[in-house]
C-alpha cells in the first residue's frame, strides 16, 4: 500500500522530469538543424540566463516590467471589480457596458497596442493603460459572474435576521464576490506580466523586460532572447504558484480544511 | 400578540400562492403549519419574517428578533462555526468578547463545545444545522420561524435535535412557527396546528392541543396525531408516518 502511494507521489514528478528532458532534446535538435543564430541551443541559453541574472541591469529591467505590471494589474482590479459589481447588481450598466468590452474583446492586443502609440505616444502609462485595456474585459467578465453567482438564500438569511445592508455587503456580498473571483484574478496576473512585456516591446517606454528583449533581437542576441523567454516563464510561474499558494493557505483556508 | 396575519394573499408573478389567510399567534404559542409541498408554508414564514411582502392583507407584528431556522443551515461557509452565530450578534451593543461568550455558550448548550473554530464544511450535517438552531436562539428570539429544520436527517439525529429544540424552548421561551410535514412532530412541539390546502393555499382546518406540552404522554401523543393524520387525509394530502 504504501508503495503504490510512494509511487503515486512520484510517479508525476518523474513523467514531468521525462516532459523537459524531451523538450529539452527537440530543442537541442531543432538549434542542430536551424543554426545557432535562429535557434540557440540549451547550453547557450542557459549560460545568458545565468548573465542575465547576475546583472544590475537585467534587475532594473525586471522591476520596471514588474513596477509596470503592478500598476496595470491594480487599475484592472479596481476598474474591472467596481464596474463589474455595477453591472452584475444592475443590468443596464451591463447593457451599457457591452459595446466598449464587446470592442475590447474583439480587437487583437497588437491593434489596440498601436492605437495606444498612435494616440498617446510612448511611456510608463502607455504601456500600463495599454495592459490595462486589454486584461479589463477578464476581471470585469469574472465580476458580474461572481456578482450574479451570489447565493440568494444566503441573502435571505441576511434579511430574515435584519442585519444591516452594511454587514450584508461586507460579510456576505464582498467575500462571496471576491471568493469567486480568485481564478481571474490569478489568471489576469500572469496575463498582465505576458501583456505589459508586448506593450513594451511594441510601444517602448525606457528600460523593462520587453525593452531589453527588442536589443536582443536588434544585436541577434539569440541565446538572450531565448534566456528572456525562459525567465518570464519562470516568472509568471513562480507569480502564480506564490499567489496560489497564499490564496489557498490564507483566504480559503476553510476550502483547504475541508 | 406576537404576530397576526389578517386576510393575508400572496402572488409569485400572476400565481396566486396564499390567499386570505389569517391566523393569530399569542406570547409563548407554537404553531404547526402542515399542508403538501408547494402550498406556501414557506412563503407564510417569509412573511412573517418580513422578507416578502403581502399583496393584500396585513401582517401585524410590534416584534423585532426573528429567529429563522431554515431547511438548510445557510451558513457562510467562510467563517466558522462561533463566527456564523456572532454574525447576528452584531449591533446589539455588545463588545465582541460577550458576542463570543455568548455565542460559545449556546454551542456548548448545543452539544458542540470544542467545534467553535470549525468551518462548516468541516461540520456533520447535523452539526451544521444545531449551529443554524444556536445562530436563532442566541438573539432570544421573540419569534422563532422553523421551516422543517429536520428534513433530510436520519430518524435518530431528528429526535436528538427535536429535543434540543425542547431544551432550548425551555432556556428561551418564545412563540413559535414551525413548518412540518410531520403530525407526530406537530403534537410533540405546537400548542395549535393549521392546515393549508388548495391551489392557492389556504387554511382548511385548524387544530388545539390542550394539554400542555410537558404533560404529553405517549398515549396523548398517538392519539391526537392520529386526529391530525385525519384531517389532512381528509383534505387528501400526503401524511408522512
Amino acid at each position: 500500500m504504501s508503495n503504490f502511494w510512494n509511487a503515486r507521489k512520484v510517479l508525476p514528478f518523474l513523467w514531468m522530469a521525462t516532459g523537459v528532458v524531451a523538450f529539452t532534446v527537440v530543442w537541442q535538435l531543432m538549434s542542430n538543424s536551424y543554426g545557432p543564430l535562429l535557434v540557440a541551443t540549451p547550453s547557450e541559453t542557459m549560460v545568458a540566463v545565468t548573465r542575465l541574472l547576475t546583472s544590475p541591469a537585467t534587475l532594473a529591467a525586471f522591476a520596471r516590467t514588474l513596477g509596470r505590471v503592478l500598476l496595470a494589474l491594480g487599475l484592472q482590479i479596481v476598474s474591472g471589480v467596481a464596474s463589474g459589481v455595477l453591472a452584475g447588481l444592475y443590468p443596464w450598466v451591463e447593457d451599457l457596458l457591452r459595446p466598449v468590452i464587446d470592442a475590447l474583446v474583439a480587437v487583437p492586443p497588437v491593434a489596440l497596442t498601436l492605437l495606444v502609440i498612435l494616440m498617446f505616444g510612448s511611456g510608463d502609462y502607455q504601456v500600463a493603460a495599454t495592459a490595462l485595456a486589454l486584461g479589463f474585459p477578464l476581471l470585469y467578465t469574472g465580476t458580474v459572474r461572481a456578482v450574479r453567482s451570489v447565493d440568494r438564500s444566503m441573502l435571505e438569511m441576511f434579511r430574515a435576521f435584519r442585519l444591516p445592508r452594511t454587514t450584508q455587503l461586507l460579510v456576505g456580498y464582498l467575500p462571496a464576490t471576491l471568493y469567486a473571483l480568485i481564478p481571474s484574478i490569478l489568471l489576469a496576473t500572469g496575463l498582465t506580466l505576458r501583456l505589459v512585456v508586448m506593450a513594451e516591446v511594441m510601444v517602448g517606454g525606457g528600460s523593462g523586460i520587453g525593452q531589453s528583449l527588442s536589443e536582443a533581437r536588434v544585436h541577434m542576441a539569440t541565446a538572450e532572447i531565448f534566456a528572456w523567454l525562459l525567465v518570464m516563464a519562470a516568472t509568471v510561474l513562480m507569480i502564480e504558484g506564490t499567489l496560489l499558494y497564499l490564496v489557498k493557505s490564507h483566504l480559503l483556508k476553510w476550502q483547504a480544511r475541508r | 400578540m406576537v404576530i397576526e396575519f389578517d386576510n393575508v394573499s400572496k402572488f409569485f408573478g400572476k400565481r396566486k400562492i396564499l390567499d386570505s389567510v389569517s391566523f393569530r399567534l399569542e406570547e409563548g404559542q407554537i404553531l404547526a403549519i402542515l399542508g403538501p409541498s408547494g402550498i406556501g408554508k414557506t412563503t407564510l414564514l417569509r412573511l412573517a419574517a418580513g422578507t416578502v411582502k403581502p399583496d393584500s392583507g396585513q401582517v401585524r407584528t410590534d416584534k423585532q428578533r426573528f429567529g429563522f431556522i431554515f431547511q438548510e443551515p445557510r451558513l457562510l461557509p467562510w467563517r466558522t462555526a462561533l463566527a456564523n452565530i456572532t454574525l447576528v450578534l452584531q449591533n446589539r451593543g455588545l463588545s465582541r468578547d460577550e458576542q463570543r461568550e455568548i455565542a460559545s455558550t449556546m454551542l456548548k448548550r448545543l452539544g458542540l463545545q470544542g467545534f467553535e473554530q470549525y468551518y462548516p464544511a468541516e461540520l456533520s450535517g447535523g452539526m451544521r444545522q444545531r449551529v443554524s438552531i444556536a445562530r436563532a436562539f442566541v438573539i432570544d428570539p421573540e419569534l422563532a420561524l422553523l421551516d422543517e429544520p429536520f428534513t433530510g436527517l436520519d430518524i435518530g439525529l431528528k429526535i436528538s435535535l427535536r429535543q434540543m429544540l425542547l431544551d432550548l424552548l425551555t432556556w428561551h421561551p418564545c412563540a413559535m412557527m414551525y413548518v412540518t410535514h410531520e403530525p407526530q412532530d406537530a403534537v410533540l412541539l405546537a400548542d395549535r396546528a393549521i392546515v393549508l390546502e388548495g391551489k392557492p393555499g389556504r387554511i382548511v382546518a385548524s387544530m388545539d392541543f390542550e394539554r400542555p406540552r410537558g404533560e404529553r404522554d405517549q398515549a396523548y401523543i398517538q392519539d391526537q396525531a392520529a386526529k391530525l393524520t385525519s384531517v389532512l387525509t381528509a383534505t387528501s394530502l400526503p401524511v408522512s408516518s
